[in-house]
């Protein structure tokens, strides 16, 4: 069992932002956590991907100081949950996956409840609960009770309780399930906000490629245990790129030519005509572009060109990994 | 908003890992803001969304509807004796009703938080679990005392028309007052022990009805257990000669209830009739006061069976009888009351279920019940 330690732009910082140390969690005869060793590093965005059921939401009630580990510990800037929950509890902001709200109260009556219960003063909580209610647009809300609000507005709200004491870490579960396009990429755009003002988040999701514009590293689960975690700013080996064009053939020879290797991708519908796709490995953007020219200086007639995964690095990274573990 | 920020920079956030922390490290007025807190939401969520009014108009039909049949029924009484009767079948129709309601107040208000998906994201913040389940406590029993308050101008008039005296009706009201708190906690802690909301009516009101039921059920059953043949000596009326009362011995059966009356003990309408202070001895009462029936019946199942010679002549002659049994107000008096017994079963119940309460609502949770889910 290997740490995964995945760099950053704080790891200067001796204390990481979440620490986890041979964790391993079973609820009955089912492994939820399985020895798992992690480090984020202070700040940033860490995405938490992996199949339904890998652990990932165990992970995260046992960082926000509500379930014990049979084995191990964690640390939430090296404060200790299973010693001082309270002191964690004034660090980590938490937001779970499909919870429930106080249905009778305002949205409102909501927050300045939670900074109530966050300890803080009625003076403390008024400001910080509008600023709140602005940035994450609830203000035409405000005074709606909480249970009138779609699922993606009740997303929002349970975000700004999750930030309501403005914690240093915030440990999202599944935040952009059920939002729409909007509010997605403005929940990334909070998100981002918050990483760039020293806030180290934790965000676990299935919709890959909106983490992949989110988080600059992932961390991979299957079967209760760390598979793979990755820094999404480095580059990484090689890309696959995906050629299109309306002369295969033609594309065929050019690459013959120069020695590039190329696999051809089948067709959907089984006859394209001189229509057709290669998939090319390149080792960066600028090979990529070099690539482009190549082609275009050749006359080939290309239609399409840009990365074969349509989701993108992290769809790659996390299908590799958790085809790995399945093999 | 300063003053706040300042407070918490002056804890140690990333301190030596293994130092000793504070766990509840929590001023008594920043856990009684906790509390109150918790309260207030309770408060504010059962009020808007329960139809609690309707609750509420039920039991004042309930309890008025019982007191305007006492009414009726007391028509040829005088004003005292009808105000005996107003006082004592208001204080059992409160407790009977309220051992009806008020459990289902708590009983689903741990699990069924957590069915809802509220109760983590307290749990997360620093509330502990004292202050949570204190302030669910708090919220129902001030919802019970509501229902008490109903109540209330039935002792008024009983205080008005002399009948009581104002100790006997606030005793009754406090005594009252404890009974509800304690159904209360039993309903918080069957809901923090059992995972649904279900199982934790169906136990409440088990454990609610095993109080005002089963333990004059089982005081019933034992009794005949408790007999045991004696030779008694007995004042009784001769057949031969007629109306002369003599001294016999006979064979009698003995019920010995000092064995089992702490069965009754606990019971909340014992409880409540034993502390509520004996009327004003009163020649002329002759009112029938069920507190006070079973009052005297408890405290003489406490001393068991008399001692001395039996009189079954019941004769009102003077006649000077050797060694003659004490008369059962005297013995009443020398047993001594015992609600505080009782009240401090109930009470040692009530911190007991709190206690349950609060364990099971601690976090971290090392081991989690079947079914289940955190949050």
């Amino acid at each position: 069992m290997s740490v995964s330690t995945v760099r950053g732009a704080h790891a200067a910082d001796p204390t990481p932002g979440l620490e986890a140390h041979d964790l391993s969690r079973a609820f009955g005869d089912v492994r939820a956590l399985d020895h798992v060793d992690l480090v984020v590093p202070r700040g940033g965005v860490t995405a938490l991907v992996g199949p339904n059921g890998c652990g990932k939401t165990s992970l995260m009630l046992v960082l926000a100081s509500l379930l014990s580990p049979d084995t191990g510990h964690v640390r939430v800037l090296g404060v200790d949950p299973a010693k001082d929950p309270r002191g964690v509890r004034r660090l980590l902001g938490w937001m779970p996956d499909g919870f429930g709200t106080f249905e009778a109260l305002t949205v409102r009556e909501v927050l300045r409840t939670m900074a109530g219960a966050h300890g803080l003063g009625a003076g403390a909580a008024r400001p910080r609960v509008e600023e709140l209610l602005h940035t994450l647009r609830l203000d035409p809300l405000a005074d709606r009770p909480a249970r009138v609000l779609s699922r993606g507005q009740k997303q929002r709200l349970g975000l700004a309780q999750a930030m309501v004491h403005s914690p240093q870490v915030l440990v999202l579960d599944e935040p952009a399930s059920g939002l729409d396009p909007r509010s997605r990429l403005e929940l990334r755009d909070t998100v981002r906000a918050l990483a760039a003002g020293g806030v180290t988040v934790l965000v676990s999701s299935h919709i890959l490629d909106e983490l992949e514009e989110m988080c600059d590293r992932a961390v991979v689960m299957d079967a209760g245990r760390v598979v793979a975690s990755h820094d999404l700013t480095a580059a990484p080996a090689l890309l696959r790129w995906r050629v299109g064009s309306l002369d295969v053939e033609a594309l065929r020879a050019v690459l013959a030519a120069r020695g590039i290797e190329a696999t051809d991708v089948p067709s959907p519908d089984g006859d394209w005509g001189r229509r057709g796709a290669l998939d090319v490995d390149v080792a960066d953007e600028a090979d990529a572009h070099a690539l482009l020219r190549l082609l275009v200086d050749h006359d080939v007639p290309v239609f399409t060109f840009g990365p074969a995964t349509t989701g993108g690095r992290l769809e790659a990274m996390y299908l590799s990994a958790t085809r790995e573990e399945r093999s | 908003m300063s003053g706040d920020r300042g407070r918490l920079r002056e804890r140690p956030t990333s301190g030596a890992p293994d130092a000793p922390t504070t766990r509840s490290g929590r001023s008594p007025a920043q856990s009684w803001a906790a509390i109150r807190l918790v309260a207030g939401l309770e408060l504010r969520q059962r009020i808007r969304t329960s139809r609690w009014y309707l609750v509420l108009a039920v039991w004042v039909i309930a309890v008025y509807g019982v007191v305007l049949l006492g009414w009726f029924a007391t028509s040829e009484s005088t004003s005292d004796e009808r105000g005996v009767v107003l006082y004592s079948m208001t204080t059992f129709v409160v407790l009977g009703f309220g051992l009806l309601v008020v459990p289902a107040l708590t009983a689903t208000s741990i699990n069924g938080d957590r069915d809802r998906g509220v109760l983590a994201t307290l749990q997360v913040t620093q509330l502990g679990p004292a202050e949570l389940v204190l302030g669910k406590l708090l919220a129902a029993w001030a919802l019970a005392g509501l229902f008490l308050l109903v109540a209330a101008p039935v002792y008024v008039f009983t205080l008005v028309t002399g009948a009581v005296g104002p100790l006997r009706a606030l005793g009754a009201l406090l005594v009252l007052a404890v009974c509800l708190a304690v159904f209360c906690a039993v309903g918080l802690a069957c809901s923090a022990w059992t995972a649904r909301t279900v199982s934790s009516v169906v136990l409440t009101y088990l454990a609610v009805a095993g109080l005002g039921l089963v333990t004059v059920i089982l005081f019933g059953l034992l009794l005949p257990r408790t007999a045991v043949e004696t030779d008694r000596q007995v004042w009784t009326m001769t057949d031969d000669q007629g109306q002369r009362c003599v001294l016999q011995t006979q064979r009698r059966e003995d019920l010995h209830t000092e064995r089992v009356w702490w069965l009754l003990a606990p019971n909340p309408f014992v409880v409540v009739a034993d502390a509520a202070p004996a009327l004003p001895a009163n020649e002329n009462q002759t009112a029938f006061d069920p507190l006070q029936a079973i009052s005297t019946g408890v405290r003489l199942a406490r001393i068991g069976p008399a001692e001395g010679a039996l009189d079954e002549c019941w004769s009102e002659l003077p006649v000077l009888r050797e060694g003659e049994a004490v008369e059962d107000a005297t013995r009443v008096a020398q047993a001594g009351p015992v609600w505080p017994l009782g009240l401090g079963a109930l009470v040692l119940l009530g911190v007991g279920s709190t206690a349950v309460a609060i364990r099971r609502t601690r976090t971290p949770v090392h081991r989690l019940p079947r079914d289940v889910r955190i949050a």
